[in-house]
């Protein structure tokens, strides 16, 4: 135990000064009780590796639109590299974010490689290729890559099936685009609408239950 | 194909809906409550007791999840893992991204703390968790003496009464009332301490010296401390500062009130503001402001008419059809200005009564809180009154004025904290 004269306080604790007045304690008894741990474990660190990341892609954005506005040049390209950029920045971002619950990291890459494509597809002269390939492609992927994973992951009904279910939703946004504009092929699109009706009809029927459960906690109003 | 049983699930409480998009790593809304043994924490006995603990509080085994429109407490089967303690206190636990229990329960030699996140319970529900707890574990422990006994926390409640939301069953249709605007309120300024550090700085005193003292301005030891903590905080302040009004927000257990037993959050808040004018501002002064105060804000229809309010805020259509990526800025947004309004915060859960029989094993209960700006927490354990103050901000002056207003009145102060010379 130490005593500090100025506060008239007794200091538990191995400490030197005053915690209150920072003047010296004078020393009472040798007895020393630990009351805290001395080594503190900092708990969530900072993710060096998206700082770096971030760095390196703010780097080429700005020497892409740097050489977009010094070069002749006819089309600003420099928009397409900031864009992808800030894409793959944001989709390293929630590797590093979501990794702990795979789903629902694939279903936010989903997303991400999704807008990518229809911003390249966009700004490039919008040749739909964005909705009529890529995207149904990739659905179709990741909703046989969600069930396996479910599968081996042995995942709860509540860990998968929304995302299932979100994948299925969007299955229909390709096939709605073919019926509605000029397409080269409207098979991908075709596919991907089979296959979200395919694994909702899966999930009804086998998870019925579970299904609206999941869907009555998530939507409660 | 699987034979899982269906999840159990249930909405958050009015006063919970707040902290999941509030809460992040530097204000985590986590709080601790400590329990100091006589003897060292044997971890293996405390995993078990834990485990036997998890029966009578299964809310304890909740994770949060999101719907579209809102928050909602998911139970689930992950089991409750005993650590040492290796972090700053009331650390973060909730992280959107990683499915976790919203407790945890660590050890440090003799002593055995609870941290919760607010959303789960408040400190009335903790504190009935760690107490049973610390009975199961002292009971296996020392099973010779005290196995026959039969020994029980006094919490006569169903698991139904306890898992039972107050706020929705004690509010009716009839009027609410807002909670009157106060304005901006005076901030603690200051450099802080690295950003995931809090520092906690505890006070034991006697429960019957502070009460003597208490009873000299024929008051409790509730207005006594906060009159001494808001004069404390007028001390370091310059006389432009003293323009604003200190206001320091008292959470009030409703449970008294509304004879509930409910181990989930049940609480108001009540924010006393003081200005400092012109007027001596001598203990007295502020001591019989205190007590005007107080008696015209505890009672039990204020208390009513402030959960129709919030209750009716929360069961509006409009509200209710907001998808949860648009309530959150405003949940952001209200945190904000709810927090502007507000200096500092003074939180007294009581005596903390435990069996006789184990009352010798044990040393005494602390209580603190995670914070951005300066907190105290009290709770007492026989006459031991621990008082803890808990800040992210290097300056002490604060804490320095009010212990040594207690010295200066002849109360013995034993102080220690968690802050480490370099």
């Amino acid at each position: 135990m130490k005593y500090c004269r100025k506060c008239k306080i007794e200091v538990m604790g191995d400490l030197k000064i005053c915690p209150l007045c920072q003047q010296e304690l004078e020393i009472k008894d040798e007895h020393v009780e630990e009351l805290y741990p001395a080594t503190i474990e900092k708990r969530f660190n900072n993710h060096m590796l998206l700082k770096v990341f971030g760095f390196i892609a703010m780097i080429i954005s700005v020497l892409a639109v740097f050489f977009n506005i010094i070069l002749p040049s006819e089309t600003l390209w420099s928009v397409i590299v900031v864009g992808v950029m800030g894409l793959i920045w944001l989709s390293v971002a929630t590797a590093i974010k979501k990794h702990k619950d795979i789903l629902k990291y694939l279903w936010y890459q989903i997303l991400i490689l999704g807008l990518a494509a229809i911003f390249i597809d966009t700004m490039t002269g919008v040749h739909g290729w964005a909705m009529t390939f890529v995207i149904p492609i990739m659905l179709v992927v990741a909703i046989i890559a969600m069930y396996v994973l479910s599968k081996l992951l042995r995942l709860q009904a509540g860990d998968y099936m929304i995302y299932l279910l979100l994948d299925a939703l969007l299955g229909t946004i390709p096939f709605i685009y073919t019926l509605t504009h000029d397409v080269v092929t409207d098979i991908p699109a075709w596919v991907c609408i089979l296959a979200s009706i395919i694994s909702v009809m899966g999930l009804a029927i086998f998870e019925g239950k579970n299904m609206m459960s999941e869907l009555k906690r998530r939507l409660h109003v | 194909m699987s034979r899982y049983k269906e999840p159990a699930w249930r909405q958050l409480d009015n006063a919970a809906k707040i902290f999941p998009t509030n809460s992040n790593k530097y204000d985590t809304k986590v709080f601790r409550f400590s329990c100091r043994l006589k003897e060292m924490v044997q971890p293996r006995v405390l995993q078990k007791a834990l485990d036997k603990t998890m029966h009578a509080f299964p809310l304890y085994a909740s994770i949060i999840r999101k719907g579209l429109f809102w928050y909602y407490f998911e139970s689930s089967d992950i089991k409750p893992i005993i650590k040492q303690e290796n972090h700053s206190p009331c650390g973060q636990i909730y992280d959107e991204n990683i499915k976790g229990l919203l407790f945890e329960v660590t050890y440090y030699k003799k002593r055995i703390n609870l941290e919760v996140h607010h959303a789960l319970t408040d400190g009335v529900g903790a504190l009935q968790f760690l107490k049973t707890l610390v009975l199961n574990y002292l009971v296996m422990v020392h099973a010779d003496v005290l196995q026959e006994k039969n020994l029980s926390i006094d919490y006569d409640a169903s698991l139904a009464e306890r898992e039972v939301d107050g706020f929705s069953k004690y509010s009716s249709k009839a009027k609410g009332s807002k909670k009157a605007s106060i304005g901006k309120a005076y901030k603690f300024k200051g450099e802080r301490i690295d950003e995931d550090f809090l520092q906690v700085i505890n006070g034991q005193v006697s429960v019957k010296q502070v009460l003597g003292k208490a009873h000299e301005y024929k008051t409790t030891i509730t207005i006594y401390l906060i009159a001494l903590l808001i004069q404390a905080i007028g001390e370091q302040m310059s006389e432009r500062e003293k323009k604003r009004p200190v206001v320091v927000s008292v959470p009030v257990n409703l449970r008294p009130y509304f004879q509930s037993a409910s181990a989930r959050n049940f609480f108001s808040v009540v924010l006393v503001p003081y200005r400092f004018g012109k007027s001596k501002n001598q203990l007295e002064d502020i001591i019989d402001y205190l007590k005007v105060f107080f008696d015209k804000e505890l009672k039990t229809e204020k208390f009513q008419a402030r959960i129709n309010h919030l209750v009716a805020l929360e069961k509006n259509y409009v509200t209710r059809a907001v998808p949860l990526i648009l309530k959150r800025p405003t949940l952001k947004l209200a945190h904000y200005f709810n927090n502007e309004e507000v200096t500092t915060s003074f939180s007294n859960t009581g005596k903390v009564i435990m069996p006789d029989e184990v009352v010798t094993y044990i040393d005494g209960f602390d209580f603190c809180v995670s914070t951005r700006k300066i907190q105290v927490c009290l709770c007492s354990f026989g006459d031991q009154l621990s008082i803890s103050f808990t800040s992210p901000f290097v300056n002490t002056e604060v804490q320095k004025y009010f212990f040594r207003a207690l010295t200066k009145q002849g109360i013995r102060v034993v102080l220690s904290t968690n802050l480490v010379e370099e």
